[in-house]
């Protein structure tokens, strides 16, 4: 019985720690991604935190967090929320205004359902206001729903792939004289 | 004038349209596989490219009610007929002239978003649309036409899609605007090396973007989602090139990160990312740094401005470009009386930086330009003094530098020597890239050393429970090894050493002060020390 047992919980273990990346595994990637040297734009003096919805399917809900950061003093920060139809927010209010101390952190919670599959973007305008001043730090927060496979694929209007010829191709307006 | 609008028709339907030269919609041109080549005497193809510009404010918001069509300089250029016939650049005033056979019917001329010059000097720089799997280069086609038996203009506007509301139509003009600032600043170091050749670039966009604008390894990507669109940011594109010529003409040891003007960071990534801004102004010739943020707001960097507020100093991306600013231009401003333009700066990052035993940062870059501006070294320690309280810089290891008396977790710039007590790096200026969570050893293997070396670093004080210390050792930049185990406060790692060479090793904290999202306690637990060890 006990080697039974025993038998059980080893395999039980072995079978948890299937496909789950060791800490050495998931250091070496944190390092790869790092060491590649990603040099970004500057920005406006805001941070911003969240929750990244994953594994959504159409009819889901999900509480989106968004935690902001101030890295300057100012007098105001202005946060301004937009969405995709297919996200329904279970919010009324989409402007914020907060006070703008440096290291203070801001919290505004988005609870949404996800209505139909695809890929849709909560949009986030957030402005530091000094003197009557802005400056903007704009964020596109992703939410894949459900089967997307098909989305990449979708020709946009005006656009013309033509891999044959190495072209996406677009209109010109074009004169003779 | 004869308006032509080419879209997508099918070949059968564009014959129509060609005979007539009238508008056509939904057009076929760009298969053009019923293109028939002439028999006759060559006869000229030539006219003007050009793409929408879309203007910023001075708030940096765009500014759609002053669009104006700007020529689309050094540009690539085909006539097709089922394929290839001819190709040519277009020159700096966006004109172009193609020579194909007289009574050519089919043809169409084709712009694509690429610069490409063969030769000396040359260069190659394509934007592809960033949503496909494979590259695919941007084009505007015009309409098929019968090149008959003499010359014939035609003309073509890559327009922006803009309908007075919102973006509806394709955005044809972003990757021509795209080029048209990295074109300018490649005319910039051309001025002081007119046989520079420059490694193949690769720009990313596409309308959808949210990828980021970054520049990584030769490739540089472009936001394109309306949130936060860069095509027509003139400053950010030219931000993002510089990166690039750090890359491929200097030497930038930038860990890179998030980064804005208020923040206390790594020297390498305050030099990268203020001389990036501060290029930017160089190309552009205005010194306002603009990035639109959607359709009607905006965030703008005044370049020339020395003031960079409480985190002004060494580690200041504000305080660098301000300084490199400086030095460049002709306007005076407070301390700021020189005006050395581009050459020495040039000089000093293709010629000093790349060799130095340091890091590359802002001492790496003063005391070479100093050395080669002897007459202007005093105004230049008065300009850094008196605008942004770095005192005189004398060697490129910083040395002098103290921050806080007895604060021991940021200075001295570099260590010198081994066996070390005790080295403090901190997470109190942000995670990943501000001062402090990397701290550097400088040594060199004398005459008669070199061979096998073990570096163990152990902690030493309170701070973190459970620290990740890891190492890495370079040479000129160039990694030797490293440690990055995950074995808690303890790092080991072995490397062959050469006498008489000079290397940096690196110590870092990377569980907690390299996650980019730490936030500092403002206690003891953003400090952790650690003793190293070589034997």
């Amino acid at each position: 019985m006990n080697k039974l047992i025993t038998l059980l919980t080893v395999a039980a273990v072995a079978s948890m720690s299937y496909g789950m990346s060791s800490p050495t595994e998931k250091k070496a990637q944190t390092h790869s991604v790092k060491h590649e040297q990603v040099y970004v734009k500057p920005h406006a003096g805001i941070g911003l935190n969240y929750n990244q919805p994953k594994n959504l399917q159409a009819g889901d809900s999900f509480e989106l967090v968004l935690n902001f950061k101030t890295q300057v003093n100012a007098d105001s920060l202005q946060v301004n929320i937009k969405h995709d139809d297919a996200l329904q927010l279970g919010v009324s209010q989409f402007d914020y205004q907060f006070s703008a101390v440096k290291n203070e952190q801001n919290k505004i919670v988005i609870p949404f359902t996800a209505l139909q599959d695809g890929r849709f973007f909560i949009d986030v305008s957030a402005a530091l206001i000094t003197d009557g001043k802005k400056q903007t730090r704009s964020f596109s927060i992703p939410v894949t729903v459900g089967d997307i496979s098909n989305i990449k694929t979708k020709a946009k209007p005006g656009y013309k792939a033509m891999p044959e010829q190495g072209v996406i191709s677009m209109p010109a307006t074009e004169t003779t004289d | 004038m004869i308006i032509l609008k080419t879209n997508y028709l099918y070949a059968p339907v564009l014959s129509a349209c060609l005979l007539l030269l009238q508008a056509c919609s939904g057009g076929g041109s760009s298969t053009s596989t019923n293109c028939s080549l002439g028999g006759s005497a060559n006869i000229t193809v030539s006219g003007s490219v050009t793409f929408d510009r879309v203007p910023l404010s001075s708030s940096g918001a765009l500014d759609f009610n002053n669009i104006s069509q700007q020529p689309s300089k050094g540009v690539v250029v085909e006539a097709i007929c089922n394929g290839v016939l001819t190709s040519t650049n277009s020159d700096s005033s966006g004109n172009y002239s193609l020579s194909i056979p007289g009574n050519t019917t089919g043809v169409f001329i084709r712009v694509k978003s690429q610069l490409l010059k063969t030769g000396t000097p040359s260069w190659d720089v394509s934007v592809s649309d960033e949503s496909q799997a494979s590259k695919l280069v941007f084009s505007i086609d015009g309409a098929a036409f019968n090149s008959g038996a003499s010359a014939v203009t035609r003309n073509l506007n890559a327009s922006s899609g803009w309908d007075g509301v919102n973006y509806s139509g394709a955005r044809a003009a972003a990757p021509f605007a795209i080029l048209d600032t990295i074109y300018d600043a490649m005319q910039l170091i051309l001025t002081e090396n007119s046989n520079a050749q420059f490694p193949a670039l690769d720009v990313k966009w596409s309308a959808d973007s949210t990828t980021g604008t970054f520049y990584t390894a030769n490739t540089i990507s472009v936001l394109g989602r309306i949130t936060d669109s860069d095509e027509f940011d003139e400053h950010v594109i030219a931000h993002e090139w510089g990166h690039y010529f750090q890359d491929a003409f200097s030497r930038d040891d930038s860990i890179g990160g998030p980064h804005s003007s208020g923040n206390i960071l790594d020297i390498r990534v305050a030099f990268s990312e203020g001389f990036g801004n501060a290029f930017s102004a160089m190309v552009t010739g205005d010194s306002q740094y603009k990035d639109s943020q959607g359709l009607s707001s905006g965030f703008t960097i005044d370049v020339e401005s020395n003031n960079c507020g409480a985190s002004q100093g060494w580690f200041n991306e504000c305080s660098v470009q301000s300084v490199l600013y400086d030095l460049f231009d002709a306007a005076p401003d407070g301390t700021d009386n020189l005006e050395l333009g581009f050459a020495p700066m040039y000089t000093v990052m293709t010629s000093s930086m790349p060799n130095t035993d340091a890091v590359t940062s802002l001492f790496s870059f003063i005391t070479p330009y100093k050395a080669l501006n002897p007459g202007s070294a005093a105004s230049i320690d008065t300009l850094l003094l008196t605008d942004h309280a770095i005192a005189s810089i004398t060697d490129d290891e910083g040395t002098g530098r103290v921050l806080n008396p007895g604060n021991t977790d940021q200075t001295p710039v570099f260590e010198t020597a081994f066996n070390i007590a005790s080295l403090c790096v901190t997470g109190e200026n942000g995670g990943y890239n501000g001062l402090g969570v990397t701290r550097f050893v400088q040594f060199t293997e004398p005459m008669g050393g070199g061979g096998a070396a073990t570096f163990k670093a152990t902690k030493v004080s309170t701070g973190l429970l459970s620290a990740d210390p890891d190492m890495i050792i370079r040479a000129s930049g160039q990694e030797i090894g490293r440690g990055e185990s995950v074995v808690p406060n303890t790092e080991t790692f072995a490397v062959n050493l050469v006498a008489g060479t000079t290397y940096v090793l690196e110590l870092s904290e990377f569980a907690s002060y390299g996650n980019v999202n730490y936030s500092p306690s403002g206690g003891a637990s953003d400090i952790t020390c650690f003793s190293i060890t070589r034997t």
